[in-house]
C-alpha cells in the first residue's frame, strides 16, 4: 500500500514540476496584448472590414481588448468589383462590436484614394441595391454548398452573416 | 496558450494568413495576442482585386476569429520542439 502512495506522490510531483515548467513559458498577463496591437492605430485614418462585407473608413478613436472600436467621421463605401463602380455615404460615428470585425488597417493618407481612379462613382443607394442582390446570390450558393457537404457527411463553415 | 507562445516566436517572419473567405494576405508578423489576432506589416496582397483599398494599407490587424489557416516558413518551425511542448501541455491539462 505504502508503495502505491509513494508512486502517486511521485507522479503528482512530476506533474507539478511540468506545470511550473510550462507556466514559465507564458506571460503572466494577457489582458493587454490585444490593446497593444491596436494602440498604434489610435487617432489615425483606418478602414474596417466587417463580417457583413461593409467597408468603413474613418478615424479610430477608442478601442478595447475585444477589438470593439469607435470610428469617427465614418464613410461607408460599397465596391462593385465587376462593374468597377463604387458608392459611398457619410455615416458619422460608429461603435463596432469586436465580433463583427474581420480586419482593420491603417491607411496611407497619400495613397488611400489611388485605387478609386479605376472606379466610377455612383449613387450609394444604387450601389447598395446591386450589392444586396449579389449577396442574395452568394447566400443561395452558400446554402447549396452546405447542403451538398452535409449530404456527403461533411460540415460547412458557411454562414449567411459572413459576406466579406 | 501554447500556440500563442508559438506565434510569438514567429514575430518578424514573413507569413501568409488565409481567411475563411479564401483570401490570402502575406506580410511581416508584427504582433499576436491570446486570441491569435494577428497584426501584419508591409502587406503584399494578391487580393487587391477583391479589396482594392488594401493597396493603401500599411499595417493590418486581422481578427483571429476570421482566420482559417496561417502559412508559415518551414525554416521558422522546430517541429520536434513544438510536438514536445504540445505533449507537455496535454499532460498538464489532464
Amino acid at each position: 500500500m505504502s508503495g502505491n502512495f509513494s508512486s502517486i506522490a511521485a507522479s503528482n510531483a512530476a506533474v507539478n514540476e511540468l506545470t511550473s515548467e510550462v507556466d514559465s513559458l507564458y506571460l503572466e498577463q494577457y489582458a493587454f496584448t490585444t490593446s497593444a496591437a491596436i494602440v498604434g492605430s489610435l487617432n489615425k485614418s483606418v478602414f474596417v472590414l466587417l463580417r457583413d462585407g461593409r467597408n468603413l473608413f474613418g478615424i479610430l478613436r477608442t478601442f478595447d481588448q475585444y477589438a470593439n472600436l469607435v470610428i469617427q467621421d465614418t464613410t461607408e463605401r460599397v465596391y462593385l468589383l465587376e462593374e468597377k463602380q463604387y458608392g459611398e455615404i457619410f455615416q458619422d460615428n460608429f461603435l463596432i462590436r469586436g465580433e463583427n470585425v474581420v480586419m482593420f488597417g491603417e491607411l496611407d493618407l497619400d495613397a488611400e484614394d489611388d485605387h478609386l481612379k479605376e472606379f466610377t462613382k455612383i449613387d450609394y443607394k444604387e450601389a447598395n441595391a446591386k450589392l444586396n442582390k449579389k449577396n442574395e446570390e452568394k447566400i443561395k450558393k452558400g446554402r447549396e454548398h452546405t447542403k451538398t457537404y452535409l449530404q456527403q457527411g461533411f460540415t460547412s463553415d458557411f454562414s449567411k452573416a459572413d459576406l466579406y | 496558450m501554447l500556440f500563442f507562445s508559438f506565434f510569438k516566436t514567429l514575430v518578424d517572419q514573413q507569413i501568409t494568413v488565409e481567411l475563411k473567405n479564401d483570401i490570402e494576405i502575406t506580410g511581416t508578423l508584427r504582433s499576436v495576442d491570446q486570441y491569435l489576432n494577428i497584426k501584419l506589416e508591409n502587406i503584399t496582397n494578391k487580393e487587391s482585386i477583391r479589396y482594392p483599398h488594401l493597396n493603401a494599407v500599411k499595417t493590418l490587424f486581422i481578427r483571429g476569429s476570421t482566420i482559417r489557416y496561417v502559412h508559415l516558413p518551414k525554416s521558422a518551425i522546430d517541429v520536434n520542439l513544438l510536438q514536445d511542448a504540445a505533449r507537455k501541455e496535454a499532460m498538464v491539462s489532464k
